[in-house]
């Protein structure tokens, strides 16, 4: 039961850490909030237009260790991935890598809701835009 | 009903005190003092020396002498690194990491909660002579900061010196109880305690004689000590740079700098400047002045450090300045004015400092261990109500603290857990309990590992255990656990992180406490012994002085009737019928002694040496055969 | 928390019959005896039954410090020091339950979250079973605080954050730290907006309770619809709550 290696490198370089053009049509942005402790996170996404997948990705979390290590290995883990692939990611993958414990799994939920909305928003701004990207999916 | 009496173990000084009537007074010790320095020495036959006794060989014989053991209270190896390079703790060399500290004097080794019992004892003797029998009872005051194991250590001293503690109190909390008594009002009050190696600061709420605490905050390694050994550095660096000497290694040397230095700050708080002028090895002299400007300029960062916990304690009572009525002061290191100045900005008030701040935490203790023993009419309706300092968790997976009970709580106060197992079969839990307010348990001081043992083999995930931590009335945590589906009691093994485990305090026990009245006895016993030897050289004396030639036959007959009787009963075993003969030569010797102090007047008068008269024990005692004190 | 608020709350009375409850010492004989004083052993009861109250989130705060009092002198371990062992025990248990039981309903928001939590309510989960279902049905999660709330107080920290940099680079920016002032004054506020909202759940709350006693029980959907506004506002609350210590935290250093 030591702690978590992991949680600690995350916490302390946390990578990603930014922002993006959150007018551009091809970044996704989603803010996030956890209730129960008042954290709060914003994930951003750019895609490829063309083959779906999410070539950046930049967090902002204002919160406690264990949800800005959580923000910080979600953005890993999307880079790279397809929108399909990057919303199978859930919460307990996080809490397992990071080794989270039982009051800090909300911070890992709260990177799969940031996940969520950020791709959710991308999606809402390809139908807008440019209908066929959106039918194509 | 038992005498209870009230102990301040302190830093530097020790006292005990108790409830006589409607006042609580401090016990003298045998030399007559109310402070007993909290100082453990082994003479030349390796018994014990405690108190003003031990303080010369702080000096003579530095390596058989400890001093500040309260920082060592309740510690690891790994948490004294910045205690062994200012004070001179020599640890036992076979010392391992996680053991209980042992410390060398002379050829020997003890654990703190030992050499703290050898203070216990001291001031239990104290109040024994004061009562005339036995004591087995005490309150012992801690530092309001003190962790768990700090207060576990503390308990295990009291074992070891045969006495049962009712209860630990709080040092600032027993402070406002001692002030408490005599004001009996309403109203907010901040007690600041700066004392020879502990902060407290402790603000109270005072309702028709309910004390209770809304915050407490501190630091236990912050006091007088800190400044004296500020000073000593900076005398060392001084004589390094000035006379080409490197004293750091010269103990005895460091001693004298250090009493010299701790002279010069006490007469700092009444005096403008001081002359330091201390003999060196090699027939070389350290010779500095200080003005009382340029010692506060260098104390300033030290006692600086007491203001961020007042202000976090008021932040914690959601309080502002304007609204503490009263501040109190407490410990040695109030004495000092750019103390009191800080507090008076802090707090945007005078402080008071009726109650002599070195006393006030011994009668305060006394007060709790009469409301204890059932009160009296002074104590009706008081009562503490005291909190938690320090939040308390368990380590969760991930290495997170997850606290459970909140500092500033009242206590005593409680917490259920449930546990469960992660593998099939499992019939062991691993408790880790942590104590302190970071994230991290690394962070936070390690209190206990406790083994829940005996759950039933179920699938995993099945069983529930429900584990209840309790913080009870001396801030001590208490750990039992059940498993609920079989509603079985969950066996715990604790491995306290620091501390002694109750064998341990068993096999160091001082005076058993079945025995707590024959080892009064017997100790009763050698001490008039010793006395009957005292007052019967001194008689000797007496005879060969011109005074005895000026009594008449008579008196002379009596006063050999007396010696022989007290000589009769000196080799009996009954203690009260020595003190008794004792007590009839004292009085019958007053005319000898009346005559033997004229003659000395006279002399002196005459213009003659001293010296050359046999005065017996001279005109500095008024009575040659005066009998110590005693009740 | 405000004073004002607390104030607020203690000046309504109880109602009369939870006094005569309180007199003819029903609950209170399950602490200590009444005619020798003596400490009971402790029967696992919730914080409200403790003090003999109803579930009701309305309290006389003056009157419940009173009753704490009250029983401190007789349940607390200073005052039982000398009694049987078992006696000891129960003095410790009692007091140790009177004294988290007064923590808990004397704060109004640890008062409405252990209501909740007796009502089944586990503030903790909720986030965790809104994901679930998010997942499940693979629609955007809907956020249980407002967006514009989150909007806010992201704004905010980034101001915060700078506010800090500043501060360890020694700069100083007059037009910033008078912008997080005004802006702590507006969650100053808001904190109180959200408190006199809750106070008037409180109000429908207790209601229910009330016609429940008079023999008119409240509906589950009755309950369940005043339970999710208290939880609503308790999750607002923790936003605002962090932002003005943060605020507090980034003015004073």
């Amino acid at each position: 039961m030591s702690y978590s290696d992991k949680v600690l490198d995350h916490y302390s370089n946390p990578r990603n850490v930014g922002s993006m053009d959150k007018s551009s049509a091809d970044v996704g942005t989603g803010l996030v909030g956890a209730p129960e402790c008042g954290d709060v996170m914003k994930l951003q996404i750019k895609v490829n237009r063309e083959t779906n997948v999410i070539e950046d990705a930049k967090f902002k979390t204002f919160g406690c260790g264990s949800a800005i290590a959580s923000s910080s290995l979600a953005t890993e883990w999307v880079k790279g991935k397809t929108v399909d692939e990057a919303l199978s990611i859930k919460n307990m993958d996080i809490v397992k890598e990071l080794s989270l414990p039982p009051v800090k799994i909300h911070c890992s939920v709260l990177a799969e809701d940031a996940i969520r909305a950020a791709i959710g928003d991308w999606k809402k701004k390809q139908e807008a835009t440019a209908p066929v990207a959106a039918e194509a999916k | 009903m038992d005498r209870i009496v009230g102990i301040d173990l302190g830093t530097t000084n020790s006292l005990v005190a108790f409830m006589q009537g409607d006042t609580p007074v401090v016990i003298p010790g045998d030399d007559g003092l109310n402070l007993l320095p909290s100082v453990v020495a082994l003479d030349a036959n390796n018994q014990p020396v405690i108190g003003n006794a031990a303080r010369n060989s702080l000096i003579e014989t530095p390596e058989r002498a400890v001093y500040s053991i309260k920082r060592l209270m309740g510690r690891g190896m790994e948490d004294i690194h910045e205690e062994l390079k200012l004070f001179p703790f020599r640890l036992a060399e076979d010392m391992q990491a996680g053991e209980v500290l042992r410390i060398t004097l002379g050829d020997k080794t003890f654990t703190p909660p030992e050499i703290s019992a050898l203070i216990l004892r001291q001031l239990k003797r104290s109040a024994e002579r004061f009562f005339g029998g036995p004591v087995t009872k005490a309150v012992i005051t801690v530092p309001a900061y003190f962790n768990d194991a700090q207060r576990q250590a503390t308990k295990d001293a009291g074992r070891i010196a045969g006495l049962e503690v009712l209860r630990l109190v709080n040092e600032p909390t027993a402070a406002s109880l001692a002030y408490g008594l005599d004001k009996k009002q309403n109203g907010i009050v901040a007690v600041y305690d700066l004392g020879g190696g502990t902060f407290d600061i402790s603000i109270l709420k005072l309702h028709d004689g309910i004390f209770e605490v809304i915050a407490t905050n501190g630091d236990t390694h912050l006091g007088g000590d800190d400044i004296d050994n500020l000073l000593i550095t900076i005398a060392l660096d001084d004589i390094r740079g000035d006379l080409g000497l490197d004293l750091r290694r010269n103990a005895e040397a460091v001693q004298a700098i250090r009493k010299a230095v701790i002279d010069a700050k006490i007469t700092l708080s009444s005096q403008p400047t001081i002359k330091l002028d201390i003999e060196l090895p090699a027939g070389k002299r350290y010779r500095r002045e200080i003005t009382r400007e340029q010692y506060e300029q260098l104390i300033q960062p030290v006692i600086d450090r007491t203001v961020g916990p007042c202000k976090q304690a008021m932040k914690d009572a959601g309080l502002k300045p304007e609204q503490i009525d009263e501040v109190v002061l407490v410990g040695g290191s109030t004495r000092i004015p750019k103390v009191r100045a800080l507090v008076k900005e802090l707090f945007h008030r005078e402080p008071h400092t009726d109650l002599n701040p070195d006393e006030v935490v011994a009668l305060g203790a006394a007060v709790q261990a009469n409301i204890l023993g059932g009160g009296s009419e002074a104590t009706e309706n008081m009562l503490l109500l005291d909190v938690t300092p320090l939040s308390l968790g368990i380590e969760v997976a991930g290495g997170v603290t997850d606290k459970i009970i909140l500092r500033n709580s009242t206590i005593p106060a409680s917490a259920t857990q449930f546990y469960t197992t992660q593998v099939d079969g499992q019939t062991n839990v691993a408790i880790h309990v942590l104590q302190g307010e970071r994230e991290l348990a690394k962070d936070c001081r390690s209190l206990a590992r406790f083994d829940l043992k005996g759950i039933p083999p179920m699938a995993a995930g099945i069983p529930r255990v429900e584990v209840k931590f309790l913080i009870d009335a001396n801030g001590i945590l208490h750990v039992s656990a059940r498993e609920q589906r079989s509603g079985k009691e969950a066996e715990i093994q604790v491995q306290p992180s620091y501390g002694l485990t109750d064998e341990q305090v068993e096999g160091m026990i001082l005076d058993s406490f079945d025995n707590a009245e024959e080892d009064f006895r017997r100790r009763q016993l050698i001490e008039a012994r010793a006395e009957t030897n005292t007052i019967l050289t001194a008689l000797e004396k007496g005879k060969k002085s011109a005074a005895w030639g000026q009594l008449t036959t008579d008196e002379k007959k009596q006063i050999a009737k007396m010696e022989k009787a007290l000589a009769a009963v000196n080799a009996e075993e009954d203690y009260q019928a020595i003190r008794k003969a004792i007590d009839t030569l004292n009085q019958g010797t007053m005319r000898l002694a009346e005559l033997m102090m004229n003659t000395a007047v006279s002399t002196a008068l005459k213009g003659k040496n001293m010296d050359e008269t046999d005065l017996g024990e001279g005109p500095t005692a008024p009575h040659p055969m005066a009998k110590a004190e005693f009740e | 928390m405000t004073k004002s608020v607390l104030t607020a709350i203690g000046a309504k009375p109880l109602p009369q019959d939870t006094h005569s409850c309180w007199s003819c010492g029903s609950m209170r004989a399950a602490h200590f005896c009444e005619s020798c004083g003596k400490v009971q052993p402790p029967v696992p009861v919730d914080y409200f039954s403790f003090f003999g109250l109803p579930p009701k989130l309305n309290l006389d705060v003056a009157a419940l410090e009173k009753d704490f009092y009250d029983l401190s002198r007789k349940l607390h371990p200073d005052l039982n020091a000398t009694t049987e062992r078992a006696e000891q025990e129960w003095s410790l248990e009692q007091s140790s339950m009177l004294n988290d039981a007064y923590r808990t309903l004397k704060d109004p928001l640890k008062r409405t979250a252990y209501l909740l939590h007796l009502e089944g309510v586990e503030l903790e989960e909720q986030s965790k079973s809104a994901t679930e279902q998010a997942r499940a049905t693979g629609e955007i999660k809907k956020q249980i605080v407002p967006p514009d709330l989150l909007e806010e107080v992201f704004e905010l920290n980034i101001q915060l954050e700078e506010l800090r940099m500043d501060k360890k680079m020694g700069d100083d920016d007059p037009a910033l730290i008078a912008e997080i002032g005004k802006q702590k004054l507006a969650l100053e506020a808001k904190h109180e907006e959200l408190l006199q909202e809750l106070q008037t759940y409180w109000k429908t709350w207790d209601g229910l309770i009330d016609r429940s006693q008079a023999g008119n029980p409240a509906t589950s959907e009755e309950r369940a619809q005043v339970r999710n506004k208290m939880v609503d506002v308790l999750n607002r609350r923790n936003y605002i709550r962090n932002l003005v210590r943060d605020v507090n935290e980034a003015m004073e250093n």
